[in-house]
């Protein structure tokens, strides 16, 4: 599989180096992390109580007279070195700034020729602010280099699945796709501890949300550990949901077995979809995107649109209000994105969140799922307001979903 | 050279410095003249500590990406800044600040301010601060120093009662600062002394430049340099003064106050006297429930001196001093002002501008040795803001949160820390915490 290159996205750009020092900030594991930049770029890295020993970063702390007389290699050798010695860990990941990219220093070329031991698995990453990378960008390489620091040998258990970008379903899965003598070995969340995401390198095949987001995930995954790899939509409704288990089962030759397995559950989402749509369906319904700059996989997998299927199956008609610019290019990449994601549905464009409240006051909507973080702006319109990330998954999400949904829209 | 690649617990450089003072000015915009990173995660950081004004406002990114690298970003630069200004209105300070990477490229800031000042009606001020010079108060200070340079000092002078507190650091608009600046307008104003402007304060920009009517200015640390370049500057007396935290320091500011705006000696004593007087029944209760009270601070020097000296006041042990700055000139500025508050920590162990793994060290030694978690911890109370802090420091401690940056802990009551209200209010909270950690 070859990597499909950067996700269709209409996130906020950001900084490759804050974000990774972000997401890995909360995934327990014996790694560590060197910062090749100046020592702002690290300042975040303390800040967050609820961080995995941050003791596990370093920073080649580049100052101007070693960026100007090109020291930041030997400074980034000397930091890897020391973050080796101090925290003897399994891994390191290796991740430039912008400073580092303005003076040509390859972090990878630097790692690659330094004698490391071997038992030590050392990724590096350019990531500098002046690409502009879009969040989705950022989670791609994040889980890329997560699994590129997996141990090489994993020995492979039949009927096995590694599930990535699924949101936890309170076990539904597990137990379905137990019944069809599928067990699920990896279910890694963006948080979870290094050894979730090697287990990945074991399963007989993968299935992610999004093969663009994950692409270069699934491109490790393919071709270092042959594992096949396949994209399908999160189980995010009934019918999603059954496709999903279906999709899953397939891998396997199992789709039967899955069937006559989830046949009672899907029974009873299927009907309180029904119920759901005789008493709401034809509702309009506005989809906010783009508004928080949160790494959180709801906003990101399938462009942030993962959940607009599951509301076009309870008949409620969609709208989507994109936050950000509205110039020409934005639209061409909002009609790419929904051509990627094979969506035809209207959309307006946002320049702010202010304008949000506008929007749903004059729209005629019966209720709004945008981030919580807009409960203000929403307030202001007298629209009900379904948080971005509520919609739970599986059979059992889907009914919880439409009761929840009915009592708001009641 | 191992420590250079460990960071450390104050790691905040001028930029972020900048950044705080321009959210200490309602009316400043903080251009970021820098990657796309710098923006978020400074306001990030800001937000969360300040939940009275918001601080993504503040902050308006130049939108460099590699085309605008290599087309010339000192254009886009002009372009941003203009058209913020224009779309947002009622702007009354940008601050340029810019980040390593883009003083590296050589964009020209200083050749493009003319045309952006034609384009705008309010002044535009350069500051550079690279990611890697200075820390947090260089560059906050940096920023005062631009700004005061800003206001017309040739007229006539105030009243030398008049004074103007310079170097104040206003982190956030909470009930902590704005306690703060109240209980030191009452102590000054029962001196016969008006604080003309707090710099910074909340102030918005147009107050601030009213500064030339003071005929006095007071120093606060934060403000490095000699009293005399800033007398040269402003034309106004100047006297740098004690960081009004704890019983002697906030006496000796008054003494220095009035000594620099011509108050007789004996109206401080009288003052001093009757404050005192009024609050020992309560200081007294304080040093009861905390008497033989180990405690650590992690704060920035003048603070760090200040809560030391207090900690003594009450009667509690102090044994661990961090130094959160790489300017305010560490071990010995510290026991320089805390000799001079009449305080001492000669058991105290100051470690400047530490990292986590040397408080780790430090707190293991104070256990004996011994680094788990069950023996007895190193102290009972550690004063410091919230940090991640290794389980050898903070297991068994309770934690009274002070200093940038505050996120857990916010100020909607009155919450002073300087002054003689503020020696009140931090052994409420030193006896709070005791009682959280015996509960």
């Amino acid at each position: 599989m070859t990597h499909a290159g950067p996700p269709p996205d209409l996130s906020q750009p950001c900084c490759a180096l804050e974000g990774l020092t972000q997401l890995l900030s909360f995934v327990p594991g014996n790694f560590a992390v060197v910062l090749h930049s100046e020592p702002d770029c690290a300042n975040l890295v303390l800040r967050d109580a609820r961080a995995v020993d941050p003791r596990r970063f370093f920073c080649s702390n580049l100052g101007e007279a070693q960026a100007i007389a090109g020291r930041g290699r030997a400074r980034l050798a000397a930091a890897v070195r020391h973050a080796i010695a101090r925290r003897r860990p399994e891994a390191v990941f290796v991740v430039g700034g912008c400073v580092a990219g303005l003076i040509g220093d390859d972090a990878g070329e630097i790692v690659a020729s330094l004698r490391l031991p071997h038992r030590i698995r050392v990724v590096a990453v350019d990531g500098g602010a002046f690409a502009m990378h879009g969040q989705a960008a950022i989670v791609d390489r994040f889980t890329g280099i997560l699994l590129d620091a997996a141990p090489l040998r994993a020995r492979k258990t039949p009927r096995t699945i590694g599930l990535v970008g699924f949101p936890p379903d309170d076990g539904e899965a597990k137990r379905l796709l137990g019944r069809a003598g599928i067990a699920v070995r990896a279910w890694p969340r963006l948080d979870s501890a290094q050894a979730e995401w090697n287990a990945l390198a074991g399963v007989a095949r993968a299935v992610v949300s999004d093969v663009r987001l994950f692409g270069r995930l699934a491109k490790t995954l393919g071709e270092r550990h042959r594992v096949p790899v396949a994209g399908l939509a999160p189980p995010l409704g009934a019918a999603a949901t059954e496709c999903w288990l279906i999709g899953i089962a397939a891998g396997f030759g199992l789709e039967r077995r899955i069937a006559a397995a989830c046949a009672p559950e899907s029974s009873a989402a299927r009907r309180a979809v029904a119920a759901f749509r005789r008493r709401h369906g034809g509702k309009k319904l506005a989809v906010h995107v783009g508004g928080r700059k949160d790494f959180a996989l709801h906003t990101l997998v399938r462009g942030g649109l993962a959940a607009v299927p599951a509301f076009a199956e309870l008949g409620l008609r969609v709208e989507l209000l994109f936050q950000g610019a509205v110039e020409e290019a934005q639209q061409r990449r909002i009609e790419a994105v929904l051509a990627h994601h094979r969506l035809e549905l209207p959309y307006r464009c946002l320049p702010d969140r202010l304008s949000l409240t506008r929007a749903l006051r004059h729209g005629g909507f019966a209720a709004v799922y945008c981030s919580d973080s807009l409960r203000e702006e929403v307030g202001s319109a007298g629209v009900p307001l379904v948080p971005v990330g509520s919609l739970r998954p599986g059979f059992a999400g889907s009914v919880a979903g439409c009761a929840r949904l009915d009592a708001l829209l009641r | 050279m191992a420590r250079d690649f460990d960071i450390p617990l104050g790691n905040h450089r001028a930029i972020f410095g900048a950044f705080l003072a321009a959210h200490a000015i309602p009316d400043a915009l903080d251009l970021m003249f820098t990657g796309v990173g710098c923006k978020p995660k400074s306001q990030r950081q800001l937000a969360v500590h300040d939940r009275f004004r918001d601080a993504g406002n503040k902050l308006a990114w130049a939108d460099v990406g590699d085309v605008q690298l290599i087309s010339g970003p000192a254009e886009r630069l002009r372009n941003t800044t203009v058209e913020t200004v224009r779309r947002r209105g009622n702007v009354g300070l940008v601050l340029v600040t810019t980040s390593a990477a883009m003083e590296l490229t050589g964009a020209d800031v200083e050749a493009v301010l003319p045309a952006i000042r034609r384009d705008i009606d309010c002044p535009v001020v350069h500051l550079p601060t690279a990611g890697w010079d200075g820390d947090l108060y260089r560059g906050y200070a940096s920023a005062v120093r631009a700004v005061l340079g800003l206001a017309r000092w040739k007229g006539p002078r105030g009243d030398r009662r008049s004074v103007n507190l310079l170097g104040y650091l206003f982190d956030r608009y909470e009930n902590d600062h704005r306690a703060n600046l109240g209980e030191l307008r009452r102590l000054l104003g029962a001196l016969g002394i008006t604080v003309n402007v707090g710099f910074l304060s909340g102030a918005p920009f147009a107050e601030l430049m009213r500064a030339p009517a003071a005929g006095t200015n007071l120093l606060l640390p934060y403000l490095a340099g000699e009293p005399e370049s800033f007398r040269a500057a402003t034309r106004r007396n100047t006297a740098r003064c004690a960081l009004p935290v704890g019983l002697g320091a906030t006496t000796r500011f008054l003494e220095e106050a009035a000594r620099a705006a011509g108050v007789p000696r004996r109206t401080v004593q009288a003052l001093v006297a009757a404050e005192r007087e009024r609050f020992e029944p309560l200081l007294r209760m304080a040093r009861e429930g905390l008497a033989g009270v180990r405690a650590a601070v992690l704060a920035d020097t003048p603070l760090a001196a200040g809560l030391v000296a207090l900690l003594g006041e009450l009667g509690v042990k102090p044994v661990l001093a961090g130094l959160l700055d790489r300017t305010l000139g560490g071990a010995e500025a510290f026991r320089s002002a805390l000799a001079a508050s009449g305080g001492a920590a000669d058991d105290c162990v100051v470690l400047p501008d530490p990292t986590a793994d040397e408080v780790e060290a430090a707190c293991v030694q104070l256990r004996g040795g011994r680094r788990r978690a069950d023996s007895s911890p190193p102290f009972e109370l550690l004063i410091s803001p919230d940090l991640w802090l290794p389980p050898a420091v903070v297991d068994g401690v309770a934690r009274v949160e002070l200093g940038f940056p505050s996120n857990r802990r916010h100020a909607l009551a009155a919450s002073p820390f300087m002054g003689f209200a503020g020696v009140v209010s931090l052994a409420q909270r030193l006896l709070d915490g005791l009682a959280s950690r015996n509960a």
